[in-house]
């Protein structure tokens, strides 16, 4: 189960579909750059991530854009069907990238929360969860702020209508 | 207690009508491998889990497994939701409708309600495991025949997503359980 060789994964379509996504809402990244040399620089609206730990994490961590569209944050768990290659997930406005952001890092600290369950004694996991947690946080307030609340809890509650019942619902977004 | 969050775990946008597809789908809803029954099962179980690492585990999977649920449901809602009556017997669904309208409903493909007898619980948490193991295997399995099922790139995206995620879980109680096995537990 667990001898896919992802190095012939890396190797393929895992470059195209990043650099997709870096074209469409990043600017001035060259698309030669070594991927998984700095994890967060290929997650949109992450300027204030601290990238000193990420290094000796790559080998085992994908990023969180990465790891969200594979359902996979773990790089030799993952194992792909047949040759069908993830979907890209390209935003088409401000909104759904800001709900692509919060999706990915939540994802992403749900995947160590899984891992962290197994193995509660990993530190190092334990720093990257928290490094992912308080991106989530951020971006959450972020995304509540401008575009309504995803949990009662939001501080933006003060609006008459109520404001949890004015967004569209999940199922009916038809969109991200 | 849980917590709502307004989104999905993972998007779901799909623009064409498929009843065909909606059919089949409607099994990882309230089929013996489907979303539900996962649900159920590990959040049955992890009460009488051992230690910490088991009913942490089994209460992190049991809650994502409730967010496939709604996937699972936005998908079947979507590539239903225009459908007209004709369409809907044409496809062997009438009897779905004359009981159900549109609304969801928890069947196997070929409309057989959810039963709790989809899973078990045994209070041996070896044998808990092995079965979560399997159901993740067995959940996967239907996830690739349903994938093969379809053209639709915006059905195949989330369904992929979804197998993958058997995948990891599988990986995760595996893991519990060897660590188990390791510390002297039958």
């Amino acid at each position: 189960m667990n001898n896919f060789d992802y190095q012939m994964f890396l190797n393929g379509n895992d470059d195209e579909f990043s650099e997709m996504f870096l074209q469409g809402t990043t600017s001035n990244m060259p698309s030669s750059m070594p991927l998984f040399n700095n994890g967060m620089n290929t997650m949109p609206n992450n300027n204030n991530m601290n990238n000193s730990t990420n290094n000796n994490m790559n080998g085992i961590l994908y990023t969180p854009y990465e790891g969200f569209t594979k359902g996979n944050m773990f790089r030799n768990l993952y194992e792909p069907f047949m040759n069908y290659t993830p979907i890209r997930l390209t935003p088409k406005n401000a909104q759904e990238e800001a709900l692509l952001n919060l999706d990915q890092m939540h994802f992403a600290m749900h995947e160590l929360n899984l891992y962290l369950d197994n193995y509660p004694d990993d530190k190092q996991m334990i720093d990257k969860f928290n490094e992912f947690r308080t991106a989530y946080e951020k971006l959450l307030n972020e995304y509540q702020s401008k575009y309504g609340p995803i949990e009662i809890t939001s501080p933006y509650m003060t609006t008459s209508p109520f404001a949890w019942t004015k967004d569209a619902w999940p199922w009916d977004r038809r969109n991200f | 207690m849980w917590k709502y969050e307004k989104r999905l775990q993972y998007p779901v946008n799909i623009k064409s009508k498929d009843l065909q597809m909606a059919k089949y789908l409607v099994t990882q809803y309230g089929g013996s491998n489907g979303e539900m029954a996962a649900a159920l099962r590990y959040l049955n179980q992890r009460y009488t889990m051992p230690d910490e690492r088991g009913k942490a585990l089994l209460t992190d999977i049991g809650t994502e497994e409730l967010a496939h649920i709604e996937m699972i449901c936005t998908m079947i809602y979507q590539l239903t939701k225009d459908a007209t009556i004709d369409e809907l017997k044409a496809v062997g669904l009438g009897g779905h409708y004359s009981e159900h309208n549109k609304a969801l409903y928890p069947t196997n493909a070929d409309g057989v309600p959810f039963t709790v007898t989809y899973f078990a619980t045994t209070g041996d948490p070896i044998a808990d495991l092995y079965e979560d193991m399997a159901a993740e295997q067995k959940a996967r399995a239907v996830y690739e025949n349903l994938i093969t099922m379809t053209n639709d790139p915006e059905v195949i995206g989330p369904l992929l997503w979804l197998r993958q995620r058997e995948v990891v879980h599988f990986n995760r109680f595996k893991e519990l359980c060897d660590y188990y096995k390791s510390i002297g537990l039958k």
